[in-house]
């Protein structure tokens, strides 16, 4: 019975970056309790360690596979750029989820959740939005939850800041049996150590 | 014959092979039957089992019981005899879809139950869905690809052998050949169900223009899409302007029409979803589509359904930017607010709307507004400060 087209971004984005994180050779390492520098934008320190796959304007850390826990960062995400990086706003694509200079941060917010739907997972619920102050900076985090076709149901929070009209974000999830309650505390503690580069 | 002529008889002969493909006889296809453990359609039965086993534990899959109950009798009364051979689920996608597979698993998306005005539009399309299945439309396609690839597939050993570019080019074209076939095949099934819809809904009294009401709907968003269209020739459905055309003509020859919509059961049972389902829609950020199905639904909505309608085109236009939006996401926030039961986000988001276009005052005084209404806002902390920004902070605790 089917009229009309589905998108075709499912999990292009997110797929594209894991590639390109997987083509990037073997993950390096993040040490714990030393401030480490990422994506010439955040700097944190994590109290565990963590391996890091480092791709153009962004990394990806995880401790068990990304599956299992995942914290992306993305940086220096444009005005009219897609902000999982799939593609530009254009005349014959004008519409999606595309970053704006000046949105406010329940729409960038919103902006968020309709990318995460676009990556291929159910039910992507946000709430608790909230601003976060990281030194002079006002950053915004809200909690994300979605669940895979698998059964597996995902916590996390995602912050995010714009910095000179451009969207920076940290976004971390894990499974909610098991891993989120585990490392849950360990990312608080990373993300309360962050600093932002001026 | 030169070579030419051989290739050229050889690429007729696989495209008459094509043409006699799925010359397979079908099952009877009584109702509370199973087909034969020893046949090709046991195998995909099989296989189509185990992925509604997938199907049972998706998070897409839309649970209510309520809802359940009414589509699944929906479904009942215009499948008849066949009812108990088929299991109905409802999947959270905002896109106008249904789908029939031959086990007799029935998938019917959130989309198109919004996109549908009373039980006799639903009705059509699941009709249209019962037609696939009891014309067993899946299982003669799977055997015509089968039969189709296994040609083409010998015809490329012959090619891949014979090495020159005559061959190859002549495989190329037959190759487009028989997708096309395989395409015009599916559409031709499509046609077929689009009868078998009409004809089931009609019987059962429902108006019979109802269809072509629905696909004239369906066409207007189709026009307002600012994407590439497919081509026609590898197209999976017939294209929507016939599909109107075909059942409006049905509709005016139908002898015995009935007069029944069912429009009042219909809302109730999907009432309780009509705002999620519209917070869906706007997700897929179609903007022009979207703007054609809002103005469909406001001329039968009322109540807090056309405020939560003004809302959504407030949304619309506000995160559209195009030029003059500024004003249109205004105007609708304010329609919505004056409808009894309006959505208090209206107020946070006219308020965002006002911060947008530098009116820190207007701004502030929706968003207290906001927090008046809903004082234990999740958000709350973000709109005060917001609220800060604009005011000061002396004034952000007032």
């Amino acid at each position: 019975m089917r009229t009309t087209e589905t998108r075709p971004l499912h999990w292009i984005a997110l797929a594209a970056l894991l590639l390109i994180a997987g083509c990037g050779g073997p993950p390096g390492l993040v040490r714990p309790n030393q401030p480490t520098k990422v994506a010439r934008i955040f700097e944190v320190t994590a109290p565990n360690e963590w391996a890091r796959f480092r791709f153009y304007e962004g990394e990806l850390w995880t401790i068990d596979g990304s599956a299992l826990n995942r914290l992306l960062y993305l940086a220096n995400i444009r005005d009219k750029y897609h902000v999982f990086g799939a593609g530009r706003a254009s005349k014959r694509r004008p519409d999606g989820a595309f970053y704006r200079t000046g949105m406010d941060a329940p729409e960038i917010e919103a902006v968020l959740r309709d990318a995460i739907t676009e990556l291929g997972v159910a039910n992507v619920r946000t709430s608790n939005l909230h601003p976060v102050a990281i030194g002079a900076t006002t950053a915004f985090r809200f909690d994300v939850a979605f669940d895979l076709g698998n059964g597996l149901h995902y916590l996390g929070n995602l912050t995010f800041f714009e910095r000179k009209e451009k969207l920076n974000l940290i976004w971390f999830s894990a499974p909610a049996e098991f891993y989120h309650p585990r490392d849950a505390a360990h990312v608080d503690q990373l993300l309360a150590s962050l600093s932002i580069r001026k | 014959m030169n070579r030419r002529s051989r290739w050229l008889a050889l690429a007729a002969g696989v495209a008459l092979l094509c043409g006699c493909a799925s010359q397979q006889p079908l099952r009877e296809m009584a109702p509370g039957e199973r087909p034969a453990e020893d046949t090709d359609e046991a195998g995909l039965w099989l296989a189509l089992d185990q992925a509604e086993l997938s199907l049972q534990r998706s998070p897409l899959l839309v649970r209510d019981p309520a809802l359940n109950a009414y589509v699944r009798k929906l479904v009942c009364d215009i499948a008849g005899d066949y009812c108990k051979d088929i299991r109905v689920y409802v999947i959270r996608r905002p896109y106008f879809n249904a789908s029939m597979a031959p086990n007799g698993v029935m998938q019917v998306w959130t989309g198109a139950l919004l996109r549908s005005e009373n039980e006799a539009q639903i009705g059509f399309v699941l009709g249209h869905e019962i037609g696939h299945f009891t014309h067993q439309h899946s299982i003669k396609q799977w055997r015509r690809a089968k039969d189709i690839m296994n040609a083409l597939s010998l015809l490329q050993l012959v090619a891949a052998r014979s090495g020159t570019q005559d061959a190859r080019d002549i495989f190329d074209v037959t190759q487009l050949v028989a997708y096309a076939s395989l395409y015009k095949y599916g559409r031709d099934a499509e046609r077929e169900s689009d009868t078998e819809g009409f004809d089931r809904a009609a019987r059962l009294g429902y108006r019979a223009d109802q269809g072509a009401l629905l696909w004239q709907g369906l066409l207007a968003e189709d026009n307002a899409r600012d994407r590439t269209k497919p081509s026609g020739v590898f197209a999976t459905h017939p294209a929507t302007e016939e599909r109107m055309t075909t059942l409006r003509e049905a509709a005016e020859a139908f002898p015995d029409a009935g007069t029944r919509t069912g429009e009042a059961e219909f809302r109730a049972a999907t009432a309780p979803f009509f705002a999620g389902w519209l917070e869906d829609e706007m997700g897929r950020r179609h903007y022009p589509q979207t703007i054609v199905l809002l103005d469909r639904l406001q001329t039968r909505a009322s109540g807090t359904h056309l405020a939560w309608i003004e809302y959504y085109r407030g949304e619309l236009f506000r995160k559209r930017r195009a030029g003059g939006d500024d004003k249109r996401a205004i105007d609708a926030y304010q329609a919505a607010m004056r409808i009894p039961g309006y959505p208090p986000i209206a107020h946070r988001d006219l308020g965002f709307m006002y911060r947008g276009i530098q009116m820190p005052a207007q701004a502030a005084a929706e968003w207290r507004e906001y927090l008046r209404q809903v004082p234990d806002a999740a958000d709350r902390a973000t709109i005060e400060h917001y609220l800060a920004q604009a005011t000061g902070a002396d004034h952000a605790n007032h």
